[in-house]
């Protein structure tokens, strides 16, 4: 997997922050427009019910919650988010330091924190781990996502590899490495190359209607 | 308008390790109140207490709470950016407020603080620009062990990458220290196109000196072969190093004495006739001189020492000075300063090679001059098909 490179300049982000008014709202603001955000407050009163917005995205913008506040539960369902995860690197406002409070962000994904009253010198540290965690996640998630689309193909892989044994008379290692070289010429997973051929020849002698239900994808 | 009596700290290592260069700031300070008690239409009086931390980090804090505990709120102080950052809690603690008046690495906006040296857009950048241009892209980074190091040598080897140049090594040492044998063998071995020095006081002066001697021993010409660039030289500086060495230096600084104008030639005579012992004038003591008149002008229009209404009449406060106008920006509490590259004599004076057209204003997280992510690091990237 490759290293992800770390973002070190958030400079034109939006910066939603859900909070209640107060007195460090306005240095939190200051100190994101020092680092080139743009500050998008939407004030909240404490007991208020409110929803998060559905226009987040990961690139453009930030959200900032206060863990105060009656926050909701989980993001729109539009996002079609796991747990835990956020459309867009978020980062949680500690007032009370109570486990409900810091659990009620950590489901929305916060990846980092920062302290009120809100002091200027940790901001910058808040969102670089707040965007380097977030993007952290999601590359994780993207590989894992590749992983399991791997592993549901790899039924097309072993038949490959046996077709072309019986086909060309190979033995295992021959046949896939076959397989390997003709993907990375046409530079495309194994897996992916060895779907197109089999669904290429769904008639093929070797594409057995006894293999084909025991062994189906997915 | 009655007219304020004010005390203020000055906290200035006139001692130590680079007591050299902060003694010239606490002059500059000293300069700037005197001219502003001379003036009949000032505002305030201004009586300076000083304090001598003897560039020990730890005699820091310990001096501005005496200096809280008389009631000064307004101090003008720091050298190193760990003093400052070891004193900005206090600050904060007791609502004072710092003016700094050294060139730092950026990355800080307290809002206890008002910075009037250079920022690393304003020092930084040119200079790569420069070296790039006349000498190469491969550098040899050294710094003293510490943020101002660190950083230094960050910017400088994120934007050799970004230019597809490359930092051959990059070496700290202990401020402080001396011995630089180690360090100029590996320069002749990896020979870079030149030298980033980001090494402060005693080492820098160290550094110079048996640099160039040892290039001399080898029939090497410094200037030419291995020219040193740093961001912080100053005129005192020079002399510090003496007459080998001195010469053909490469310094990166929003001011230089040798300046054009006459309001710098007034400046430069002005201290000259006030500190005769010295040490001269370095773009260090202006930024201290700076910051004492900026601070006289904002209790001028604010009425009062407050601190709060201060900082505010600070904002957006402009002040023609030795290197020029001065202007605190308003929304990061930093001088926009006029960038310039000087190159040193063995009168222990600057040359100026290139100077920007109008001031710059500081960008102090770097968020203008820099991209989102930070450069990837540079390797063979190649795809194997047989």
């Amino acid at each position: 997997m490759k290293t992800p490179r770390i973002a070190q300049n958030f400079r034109g982000r939006r910066a939603v922050i859900f909070t209640t008014e107060g007195r460090s709202l306005g240095i939190l603001e200051t100190t994101l427009r020092r680092l080139g955000l743009e500050p998008d407050t939407r004030p909240v009163s404490p007991r208020q019910v409110f929803e998060l917005p559905e226009d987040l995205s990961p690139e453009a913008d930030l959200v900032i919650i206060d863990g105060d506040l009656n926050l909701p539960q989980a993001w729109p369902e539009s996002y079609n988010l796991s747990p835990q995860h956020a459309p867009c690197p978020t980062v949680g406002l500690v007032g009370t330091e109570a486990p409900s409070r810091l659990k009620a962000m950590l489901q929305l994904g916060a990846a980092s924190f920062l302290q009120k009253p809100i002091h200027s010198g940790a901001v910058y540290s808040a969102l670089y781990l707040g965007v380097n965690a977030f993007e952290q996640i999601d590359g994780l998630k993207a590989s894992l996502d590749d992983m399991g689309e791997r592993r549901r193909k790899r039924i097309y892989v072993i038949k490959a590899v046996a077709a072309l044994m019986r086909q060309r008379g190979l033995n295992e290692d021959a046949a896939y490495d076959l397989l390997r070289k003709e993907s990375m010429r046409a530079r495309v997973s194994v897996e992916d190359h060895c779907e197109s051929l089999m669904l290429a020849n769904p008639d093929s002698d070797l594409d057995r209607g006894e293999t084909k239900k025991r062994c189906q994808a997915r | 308008m009655t007219r304020l009596d004010l005390q203020i700290g000055l906290l200035f290592s006139t001692t130590g390790a680079y007591g050299r260069v902060a003694h010239t700031q606490l002059n500059g300070a000293q300069l700037a109140c005197d001219e502003i008690n001379a003036d009949p239409s000032a505002a305030v009086t201004f009586h300076p207490v000083h304090i001598d931390p003897e560039s020990d980090l730890h005699k820091y804090a310990p001096a501005v709470q005496s200096m809280f505990d008389r009631g000064i709120r307004h101090i003008c102080g720091c050298y190193t950016s760990s003093s400052r950052k070891e004193v900005i809690p206090l600050f904060e603690k007791h609502d004072g407020l710092l003016w700094y008046p050294t060139h730092y690495e950026g990355f800080e906006s307290s809002t206890n603080v008002i910075y009037t040296g250079a920022a690393p857009n304003h020092h930084m950048s040119p200079l790569i620009d420069f070296l790039c241009a006349r000498f190469g892209r491969r550098a040899y980074c050294i710094g003293s062990n510490y943020i101002w190091g660190w950083e230094s040598n960050r910017v400088m080897r994120e934007e050799l990458q970004r230019r597809r140049g490359e930092v051959v090594a990059e070496r700290y040492l202990p401020v402080g220290e001396t011995d630089m044998a180690a360090i100029i063998e590996e320069i002749l071995e990896t020979k870079p196109d030149f030298v980033f020095n980001a090494l402060i006081g005693e080492s820098s002066y160290a550094f110079f000196r048996a640099f160039r001697e040892t290039c001399e021993a080898r029939g090497i010409e410094q200037t030419t072969r291995f020219p040193i660039a740093s961001c912080n030289l100053s005129e005192p500086e020079l002399r510090a190093i003496g007459p080998v060495g001195a010469d053909g230096q490469i310094s990166s600084s929003v001011y230089f004495s040798s300046l054009a104008g006459e309001r710098n030639k007034r400046f430069v005579e002005a201290y000259g006739k006030a500190f005769p012992e010295g040490p001269v004038v370095s773009a260090e003591a202006e930024a201290a001189y700076v910051a004492i008149h900026m601070l006289a002008k904002s209790i001028a229009d604010a009425g009062t020492a407050s601190v709060g209404a201060v900082l505010e009449a600070a904002a957006g406060q402009v002040f023609d000075a030795p290197q020029g106008r001065v202007t605190i920006d308003p929304e990061t509490y930093h001088a926009a300063l006029t960038p310039r590259i000087g190159l040193s004599r063995a009168d222990f004076e600057f040359d100026i090679l290139l100077e920007a057209p109008e001031p710059i204003a500081a960008d102090p997280y770097l968020v203008s001059s820099t991209t989102t992510f930070e450069p990837a690091e540079r390797r063979r990237n190649v795809r194997v098909v047989q």
